[in-house]
This record gives structure tokens, sequence and C-alpha cells, in this order.
């Protein structure tokens, strides 16, 4: 029963050896760092470090009877956050940049009583106030 | 009596805001889209446009009907926005698009009243029928030229009306729809595209700068009228190494500030002032170091004024009379020359980064900087960028930016590609080494900040996997999630979670 244990031992030993070797030696997934300290971090040279994407976002402008404006504003889902707000002629275009934090997914566009919701994750965020035509 | 003054009270609640009174246009359907005439606040029950050959009666598109099977007058119609009838014909154009399939076809004149009572969206009130044409097999495959009196009931009125023309018939089928066009109504133009179509509405507006008070950030104000978050994302936390160009302990607390800046912005969106506001977390070295915010690509002249920054401890800096930095190319704004003094009490070389204490607050120090609004100078939003930097242990030459954020005028170029420092302004990259590490990081929102020598990544340890996949994995590392924070080597100040 003593020899019995005794071996039973070393093999769990030989065992967790192996398994430790085993993990040392294996490559790590793929944009998973190895780095213990910020220096040893390997990065590429475009990489920018900002925790904000660049989003453009797009006024489409329509042919109104009459000059109509009133605010337009592109605000966080909580509302929190004012990202843009100013007067717009709704007959015209209108474009500008925006830097969202990478830890808001959604933002809220509204003009007037039109209100809508996208995704943050597009490069372009195209608005109008167009119905969807239903025949 | 009691109807006049309801129907004065009446006028006076439909003032237009906008004062245009343009007159309603003859609806041709040129355009093509449906859509844009809806978004203009016409509205189409299943009736559509048509470019098909033969089928437009002027022009290249007209108005069509569904198959007219149903006379009912809801079963295919053509209604105006609001607007306010003015008196004559309506007139339109007709033509049938077979001459046999079915047995009657009907064009029925309506007008709608508004009723803010109404409990529906449109706020429409009950339909009158005042008019209609019938034909009876052969239809007219030419165009016919209709006209329809106005009804003396809404003719020339102060209220609001819309008009329904409806396209109906019996015994039909998708060969024999009516076709209408070029549908002329006298009167003119009173809705409200951005508020539902509703009528047009008087708004509120204390200081007459054009912007509705509910929609005002400065509704008895003029001169301001929107406040915008630059960058979008509020407050944010600021954190430096101060060794530039040489690399440190990297544990980013030489100098922690939390960050914000407001553009306040006039009706004609231009900016009117910036708002910065600042209020330092942590100091994590000897140094004391001067804050301080270039306003990228903007002249200093179009600055007019800064106010409530803390210039007085030092004669590092040297200022315009605009208060503006002086010899500088792009606008450059101080906003405290001494970070140590933003801490009155705190003592030795550590501020707030011992976990055991004592910890301080800094004051806080809100500047304003005021744009020239005249014309020729005024500037858009978008046009501010926004680059915040420390001047390192009042060297005025020394400077530590953002990566790839541009240095100032006033930074001493022989240092940049010295030491662990891989700027290049033929490449127009900045505060970076040859490894692409930056010397500061700015995250949006606020958190907490390193203990002193304490490596970031020991703190953040999601840090290292963001950067390696370049910012595709644990985007939000910074965040208080389970895994992504060492909370025992982590600052917490009050208010930061």
């Amino acid at each position: 029963m003593k020899k019995l244990l005794i071996v039973s031992m070393f093999a769990l030993v030989g065992l967790t050896s192996c398994k430790k070797q085993f993990n040392e030696h294996q490559e790590l997934p793929k944009n998973v760092s190895s780095a213990k300290k910020f220096s040893e971090i390997k990065t590429s040279e475009n990489f920018d470090w900002k925790t904000t994407n660049e989003v453009t976002f797009k006024y489409n402008g329509i042919p109104t009877i009459e000059p109509i404006k009133t605010t337009l504003s592109i605000v966080s889902e909580d509302g929190k956050v004012v990202l843009y707000s100013g007067t717009q002629l709704m007959s015209s275009n209108f474009e500008t940049k925006l830097a969202i934090p990478t830890n808001m997914k959604n933002i809220v566009v509204k003009y007037g009583a039109v209100t809508k919701s996208f995704s943050t994750s597009l490069p372009i965020i195209a608005f109008d106030i167009l119905p969807t035509l239903v025949d | 009596m009691k109807k006049l003054l309801l129907s004065i009270v009446s006028s006076l609640l439909f003032t237009a805001y906008l004062g245009a009174q343009t007159a309603l246009p003859v609806l041709t359907a040129e355009s093509g889209n449906r859509s844009l005439e809806q978004a203009n606040c016409w509205a189409f029950g299943s009736a559509t446009y048509t470019n098909s050959a033969g089928l437009p009666i002027t022009g290249s598109w007209s108005i069509l009907s569904n198959s007219p099977s149903n006379p009912s007058i809801g079963a295919c119609w053509v209604k105006t926005p609001w607007m306010k009838p003015g008196s004559g014909n309506i007139t339109l154009k007709y033509k049938n698009q077979a001459a046999t399939a079915g047995s009657v076809r009907r064009i029925i004149l309506s007008y709608i009243p508004y009723n803010a009572a109404d409990p529906g969206q449109f706020k429409e009130g009950t339909l009158v029928r005042f008019d209609s044409i019938s034909y009876s097999s052969p239809f007219p495959t030419t165009a016919q030229n209709l006209s329809f009196a106005i009804p003396a009931a809404i003719a020339n009125s102060t209220l609001p009306y819309k008009i329904m023309i409806s396209l109906v018939g019996v015994g039909g089928n998708s060969g024999s729809r009516l076709i209408v066009d070029d549908i002329s109504i006298p009167g003119t133009y009173y809705a409200d595209p951005t508020n539902n179509c509703l009528p047009q509405v008087q708004i509120l507006d204390k200081d007459g700068d054009g912007v509705a008070d509910n929609q005002d950030a400065y509704p008895e104000d003029k001169d301001r009228a929107y406040d915008v978050q630059i960058p979008n994302a509020g407050e944010s936390t600021l954190m430096f190494e101060d060794l530039w160009p040489a690399t440190g302990d990297y544990d980013f607390n030489d100098f922690v500030t939390a960050y914000g800046a407001i553009a306040v912005t006039n009706a004609d969106n231009k900016v009117v002032e910036v708002k910065i506001t600042t209020n330092v977390l942590a100091i994590g070295a000897s140094y004391n170091n001067a804050f301080a915010v270039q306003f990228d690509g903007l002249k200093p002249e179009l600055i007019t004024g800064v106010k409530g920054n803390v210039t007085n401890f030092t004669e590092v800096f040297k200022f315009n009379d605009n208060g503006t930095e002086s010899e500088q190319d792009y606008a450059n704004v101080l906003i405290f020359d001494q970070a140590r003094k933003q801490f009155p009490g705190a003592g030795g070389s550590g501020i707030n980064v011992n976990p055991e204490g004592p910890f301080y607050t800094s004051e806080k120090v809100s500047v304003i900087v005021s744009f020239n609004v005249a014309k020729e100078s005024a500037i858009e939003v978008k046009e501010l960028k926004l680059n915040p930097y420390i001047v390192v242990n009042q060297n005025r030459g020394i400077e530590v930016h953002l990566s790839d954020n541009i240095p100032s005028s006033l930074a001493d170029k022989k240092i940049f590609g010295t030491e662990k420092d891989n700027s290049s302004f033929e490449k127009g990259t900045y505060y970076k080494t040859k490894n692409n590490l930056p010397f500061a990081i700015k995250v949006e929102g606020l958190i907490p900040h390193m203990v002193e020598k304490q490596d970031i990544l020991t703190g953040y340890p999601k840090l290292a996997d963001w950067a390696t996949s370049e910012g595709k994995e644990y985007e939000n590392w910074y965040n208080n999630s389970e895994g992504f924070r060492q909370n025992k080597l982590l600052i917490y100040l009050e208010g930061i979670k």
C-alpha cells in the first residue's frame, strides 16, 4: 500500500510537470498579450491609444416647402452626454466627426419630434427624416 | 361673440414661427419620391407615384391610385399638409389608365379641420366631404382638367385644414387605375415637419435668438444656445508620465487630472466660448508640472479672452493681451502653472498615490475661453481640436502630450527623437516610443489611478490585451468589470468608481 502511494505521488508530480511545461510552451491565442509590464507591450505602430472611436455623422437634408429649422442633437442613450447640438436647417446637409467613447454602444439622434437610435459600431451614421414608405 | 373670441384665440395659438406664409406648392409628383413629399407633410393612402410609359399626364411622374375596387372615401387618397385655405378653385388633371375595365371612377374632395382634442397623433377632426365627380365606363384616357371651388366654410380661414382628394372606383383592376397630376390648392402651408407634421405653433423663445426655450441651454441669453461636450465623452481622466523623453515606471500617475470641456455655441452654431474644467487627482512625482490646452489649428487671434486660469505662481509663461500664451502659432491656454499649488496643505513629493493616505482634494479650476463670433472669424464646434498637455517641472521647452498630438511652438524641438522618444515631425508622429508606447493616456470617464510605483498593467491587466489587439479586444479595459481591475493597486478618490 505504501509502495502504491509513493508511485502514485511520483506519477502525479510527473504529470503536473508535463502540464506546466506544456503551458509555458503553448502559443498564446492571437491578440492576447504576454506582457507583464507596460514596457513589454507590443502593438502596431498604427494603434492610437484612444478610448474613443471616430464616427462620421451625416445629416442628409431634404427639400422643404419653406425654410424649416430646429435643433439637431446627438446624445448618449441616457441623454447625459451631448455629443452635438445645434440649429439645423431641414433642407441643408451637415457633416461632423464624433469621438465616441468605446463604451457608448448606441447614440440617439433627435431632430424635432424625429428620434432615431444608431449603433456606434458603424463608421458612418447617416440620418434623415424621410419616412418609411408603405404602399 | 363667443365664436369670434374662440376664433381669435385659436389663430393666436397657430401663429407661424417662421412667418414664411408660403403658398402650398402644386403637387406634380416630379420628385419621383413620395417620401420627400411625406417629409413635407403630404400624406398618401394607397396612392403611389408612377413614371411607367404612357401613364404620366404631365412631366415624367404622376400620381397613381390603387386598383379601384372600393368606392369608399378612404380606399385611396392624397392628403395635403395642414394649410390655411385661400379662396378660388382647387384644380387637378385626371385620366384613367383604361377606358373600359370597371364601372365607376370617382374623385371626391373633403376637408379636415384641426382638433387638438383628438387622441390620435394627427389631431384630425371630423372629415367633411364637399365635392366630387364621377365617371362611368368608358372612362377618359386623356387628361381632363378638373376644378372644384373651395367651400365658403373654410375659404380664407385663419385656422388650419387639410384637403383630402380620394381616387376611388368600382370594378377595377391593376390596369385600370386613376391617374392624377398637378394638384393645385390655393392657400398657405402651415405644417411643421419637425413636429409630427402638426400645425405650426408659436414657440416660446424668451431671448429671441430663434431657438425654442425647451431646446435652448441658455433660454435667457441671446448670445448662447447650446452646450456641446468636446471631445464627446463628458469628463475624462488624463494620466501622464513626466520623464519624457525618457520612460519612467509606467504607473501613469506622475500627473493625473479629471478633465472636461464644453463648447458653448450660439443660435448660428458658432462657438462663443469653451469651458475647460480640471480637478487634479494625483501627483506621483517630485516635479511641479503645469497644465495647458492647445487649440490645434486655431490662431490665437480667434480668441477674445481667457478667464479663470491660474497663472500667478511663476513667470515661466508669457501671455498675449487676450490671455493666450504668447509666441505660439496656435492658441495655447494655460490652465494652471503649478499643479502642486492646486493642493493647498498637501506636503511630500507624492500626493494621493499612497493607498494609506492621506488624501487631498485639489482646487477645481474652471477656465472660460471666449471666441470671436464676428462673421469672418467665427468657428464651429467641428473645428475645435483640443490638445491637453503638461509642461514638465516649469521647463517651458519640455511638454508631454497624448500620443500623436502635436507639440506647441514653444516645445524644444531638439529633444524630440532623443532617449526613448520616437517622435517624427516628418511623419507627424509624436510622444511615442519605438514600440509605439505612449507617455500619456486619456480615458473617457473618471477612473482610479495607480498606487505609486505600480506598473499600470498590474492595476489594469486587460490594458495589454487591448493594446496588442489594436483596440479590438477589451476595449473597455478600464471598466470596473470582473477581472479588469486589481483594486488593491488602485486609488479610489471620492466619487470615482
